[in-house]
């Protein structure tokens, strides 16, 4: 994954954690570790923004809702919401977005409606209402990812890791880039 | 070079994706799900199994999601260890979460692409699998 810094040594680079989001106007690199979480990714290839986030689960409940502070990129559906009003006050419409979907694994599940599998489900179905393309994803299974999303260009390079190990561990990593 | 197998119904989608990959190594082309199934329990037979099925939803005869399923118990019988599996990619217009929930989670496929596509967004998912290097 480090190759991925040096063919774009100019751009910013962030490490993104549990429960943080970026929008971005400048070129960077942002890089996150995933298990059962989730993280979208969304370009707008005419004005060159993109934007991301981490969430750790699925729905954020009607009393965070009318709390002063709350933190939107904990939950994926407020995560989606948030990006995408923040990406309209910058003029993107929905049509112009080009979303990539990625984590929900099942890793410390035996199946069925895991957590991960819960986030990817809520994900896909509001971006779905909301008219926002998924252009591709790489979600599921039973291991976890390390993840560097390019937002000047959309790009997302994934390495699925060689075990599955616990993914609370995982998602504390240090940064891959 | 890698193994490949394309499956899709559309002559054109076919030239498309042939044409990308052809690059990369030798495709194998079939029309549906039963195609695709026969095409791969000769690979299996021959012990020299796909690097990567690149296949639509909707076909005659059986559909991409059933054929994915089939070729992953398959090599889940034939005890198959991870490194060396059959990487799926879906290449589909089907846009709706019902089906990309399926794909991934009933059927297992490694990643689930929406037509119309982009060449780079193809030859991402297959950087992203390890199967080629960017």
């Amino acid at each position: 994954m480090s190759s991925i810094a040096q063919k774009y040594p100019d751009h910013k680079k962030i490490h993104m954690l549990i429960a943080d989001g970026y929008i971005l106007d400048k070129p960077t690199l942002v890089s996150t570790v995933l298990g059962s979480c989730v993280s979208v990714t969304f370009h707008c290839p005419e004005k060159k923004i993109g934007a991301i986030f981490h969430a750790i689960l699925p729905v954020m409940p009607e009393k965070e809702k009318e709390m002063w502070v709350k933190n939107n990129y904990r939950y994926v559906d407020s995560s989606i919401r948030h990006i995408l009003w923040a990406l309209n006050r910058r003029g993107v419409k929905p049509e112009q977005i080009e979303a990539k979907v990625f984590g929900g694994a099942q890793v410390n599940s035996g199946g069925g409606n895991s957590p991960g599998m819960t986030n990817i489900r809520v994900a896909v179905e509001i971006l779905a209402e909301l008219n926002i393309k998924i252009l591709a994803s790489d979600v599921g299974g039973r291991r976890g990812r390390n993840l560097i999303f390019v937002s000047d260009t959309g790009e997302v390079f994934v390495k699925t890791h060689k075990s599955n190990a616990i993914t609370s561990q995982l998602e504390q990593q240090e940064p891959v880039l | 070079m890698l193994k490949i197998l394309i499956v899709d119904d559309s002559k054109s989608a076919q030239l498309k994706i042939h044409s990308i990959l052809s690059q990369y190594g030798l495709c194998d082309q079939a029309y549906n799900g039963v195609e695709a199934l026969e095409y791969f329990q000769v690979a299996l037979a021959g012990n020299d199994l796909y690097d990567l099925v690149v296949m639509d939803i909707v076909m005659p005869k059986m559909n991409g999601i059933e054929a994915a399923k089939e070729i992953i118990k398959i090599q889940d019988r034939h005890n198959i260890p991870d490194a060396k599996r059959t990487h799926i990619i879906m290449l589909t217009g089907k846009t709706d979460p019902a089906h990309l929930m399926q794909a991934h989670f009933e059927a297992g496929v490694s990643a689930y692409l929406t037509k119309p596509f982009e060449d780079k967004t193809l030859i991402e998912a297959m950087n992203n699998m390890g199967l080629i290097e960017l």
